[in-house]
């Protein structure tokens, strides 16, 4: 006769069986957040591709999870602070650095172990830990009308006479990101000038926001705002849109923007050429894909990322990225470049581009955005000159250490 | 169970020194739960190092915070544009809708179309009203510049949010119109209780518009303007979509209110014990104001009495 103990662990057994048995069959379920996932063109080819993750076995099964780009870093951080949050997450460069540091994210080294990454993959190392992988590498460049646009300018000086001769009849010779809402954008655009003039926000840990070649780089920034040549008060979805419609000449933008451009006008006249600024030296832009640590399911994360990077993933992820490139090296195909020969110039920026982080600060890279851009601010509304604005921002950042 | 027993029983209820704290006790528990925790919660915050990203590890830092904002220029920045903003946004509702109202109190035809059509402002959403007037003030292709740029009236370079100096005044306008509905319709009701023959006396006295209204109108409805002031100043204080939505506080931190102020700290720069800090300065102004108020309306309650 079956004692009432005897049956407890019959049913208990069998229960447990059972519970193997869905979890053998059922595929481990993760999330996957990126901004790109929104875009209207990029966004449906990458999701298509995570699908395809999906179809091609039986073990995880990824969901898309879209996010804007403005809000992003806040609503991962704030998910993630809470315990939560997607499991894979392609994350804008410095918010790797802010994770890692409190410890939220899974190391990848593993992952990446035997994948011949790109060098701007080393960026997202931290502590000797690679805690993040690029999605999508972008090398900024000038990029210009060639209908309106015939001789392209070399020098700075160049650039601004140019500029200005464009500027008629409704069409505007330049444009960037300018206004204290588009906060991160700005820090972007501005870097160019300062990386571009042989500065840097910052080096070994130690802020240079008031050095000769950095306060060249924000001076630079500023005369073209005071020259008249943008439209001012225009957002990038504005002058980016402008500037397929034929009404902006020039401006320096990333290798992702072209597709975006082409998006909005399939007719857009568009060519690129290096920055016309005293150094090579030029921002370079990365979504970067990193494994929450609070993932449940750590270990389909890395499938899923092991998948993504390997050659087939990557050469389909690079087809769809434009001007960017993917984490791992991918030979352009032929058509590719016949149909869009700017790539080449956004390619060849690799080696000067550099990342747009205090080097050394990297974790507090939203602070001296924030302190850096509202000085800028000033300077451009009159208040103050360069050069007291960035003595001032020099002291602010140098009383966060 | 009989009626007469179920009355009995109601009656013991009805009698019961308890039933006074039976019946706050929802409202207690709630207010306990959903603010008096998340405030203590937030005090415990602003003597923190808290990050956005480890919201649970705790770092005594004792009153370092609230030192560090006595220092930031950017701090007493969005104290000033506060008050400012706070100021204005009262003035400038009770004002208008104090106006709206006495129009809307007069016979003329189509009136009660008016008075629904009045109220859509207040009844929109406000990132609605923030992505519509965004639009409409653009610098490039707004219809406020298209239709002002003929008069010769447009800012300079065609900016309003973006320009330092008119970026506050921009977002109170936009304030303003979107809020002054509901304080026109809550002043139209306090006048339906001015009395008629009251009104009616003046007139035959030979009392002026001013003085009828000085003298009749305003008396009655002069609690609910107070009452309206105050409610006006702590949402004031506490505004965050419309203003985030226009401007982000920007440009120069011309609109960077304490709110505003303190989003940036705990969610853009990831500082939570410090936003906290800024949210207890906040509270802080809240509570003074409240006190204020009840101070001077238990006075004007006292002078009235002494009439």
């Amino acid at each position: 006769m079956i004692d009432r103990r005897n049956l407890m662990a019959g049913v208990a057994a069998l229960a447990l069986l059972g519970s193997v048995a869905a979890a053998a069959a059922e595929p481990a379920e993760i999330s996957f957040a990126a901004s790109m996932l929104g875009e209207p063109l990029r966004g449906p080819l990458l999701t298509a591709l995570v699908e395809e993750f999906n179809q091609s076995q039986d073990a995880v099964h990824v969901t898309p999870v879209t996010t804007p780009f403005s809000s992003f870093g806040t609503t991962m951080f704030t998910q993630m602070g809470g315990g939560g949050g997607p499991d894979v997450i392609a994350f804008d460069q410095p918010n790797i650095y802010a994770a890692a540091e409190a410890g939220l994210l899974v190391s990848l080294d593993e992952v990446v172990d035997g994948v011949t990454l790109l060098p701007g993959n080393n960026s997202l190392i931290v502590d000797g830990v690679q805690y993040g992988v690029a999605l999508d590498i972008s090398n900024y460049a000038l990029i210009y009308n060639p209908t309106l646009v015939t001789k392209v300018p070399t020098t700075f000086d160049e650039l601004v006479a140019e500029a200005k001769a464009q500027t008629k009849d409704g069409v505007y010779g330049f444009a960037f990101r300018h206004t204290q809402a588009e906060e991160a954008g700005v820090w972007y655009d501005l870097s160019n000038y300062v990386y571009g003039n042989g500065g840097h926000w910052a080096v070994d840990g130690n802020p240079t926001i008031n050095s000769a070649e950095t306060i060249a780089g924000v001076t630079a920034y500023k005369t073209l705002y005071d020259a008249n040549v943008i439209p001012k008060g225009a957002d990038a979805a504005t002058y980016r849109r402008m500037f397929a419609e034929g009404k902006i000449a020039m401006m320096i933008d990333n290798g992702g923007i072209p597709t975006v451009l082409k998006g909005t006008n399939p007719d857009a006249a568009i060519a690129a050429a290096p920055a016309p600024l005293p150094t090579k030296a030029i921002g370079q832009v990365m979504a970067a894909l990193a494994i929450n640590g609070n993932s449940k399911s750590p270990d389909a994360a890395k499938a899923f990322m092991k998948w993504f990077l390997t050659p087939e993933t990557q050469a389909k992820v690079q087809g769809f990225l434009g001007g960017s490139t993917a984490a791992t090296p991918i030979a352009r195909t032929k058509e590719e470049l016949e149909k869009a020969p700017y790539i080449e110039v956004f390619d060849s920026l690799g080696d000067v581009a550099l990342p747009f982080m205090p080097q050394g600060l990297e974790a507090e890279t939203p602070q001296v955005r924030n302190i850096v851009v509202e000085a800028v601010m000033r300077v451009l509304a009159g208040q103050t000159d360069v050069a007291a604005a960035m003595n001032e921002a020099q002291s602010q950042v140098e009383a966060l250490r | 169970m009989s009626s007469h027993s179920h009355g009995t029983q109601l009656a013991r209820i009805h009698g019961s020194r308890w039933l006074p704290y039976m019946l706050v006790l929802p409202g207690v528990v709630y207010l306990l739960v959903f603010q008096g925790i998340p405030l203590l919660q937030e005090m415990r915050l602003s003597v923190s190092n808290t990050s956005l990203l480890n919201p649970s590890r705790f770092n005594f830092i004792g009153v370092a915070n609230f030192s560090r904002l006595l220092r930031d220029p950017n701090f007493f920045n969005s104290i000033q544009v506060t008050a400012i903003y706070v100021a204005g946004c009262v003035i400038g509702t009770i004002g208008l809708g104090l106006f709206a109202a006495l129009l809307m109190d007069r016979e003329f035809t189509g009136r009660s179309f008016v008075r629904s059509l009045i109220i859509i402002p207040w009844a929109a959403p406000p990132v609605a009203i923030a992505l519509v007037f965004r639009w409409m003030l653009n610098g490039q292709y707004g219809i406020v510049n298209r239709g002002l740029e003929p008069l010769g009236l447009m800012p300079a370079e065609g900016l309003w949010l973006d320009n330092p100096s008119l970026a506050l005044i921009t977002v109170l306008a936009i304030t303003i119109w979107q809020l002054f509905p509901f304080t026109a319709v809550v002043i139209l009701a306090s006048l339906q209780s001015v009395p008629k023959e009251l009104k009616e006396a003046a007139q035959i006295d030979g009392a002026g518009l001013w003085a009828q209204f000085h003298a009749v109108t305003w008396p009655v409805i002069r609690p609910t303007v107070a009452l309206l002031a105050l409610l006006m100043t702590i949402w004031s204080i506490r505004r965050f979509e419309l203003i985030w939505l226009l401007t982000q506080g920007g440009p120069v931190g011309s609109t960077n209110t304490l709110v505003i102020d303190l989003y940036r700290r705990g969610f853009i720069i990831n500082k939570l014990g410090e936003a906290a800090a800024v949210g207890m300065v906040g509270m802080a102004v809240s509570v003074l104001v409240t006190i204020a108020y009840f101070a001077v309306a238990n006075r004007a309650t006292r002078a009235e009495k002494m009439r």
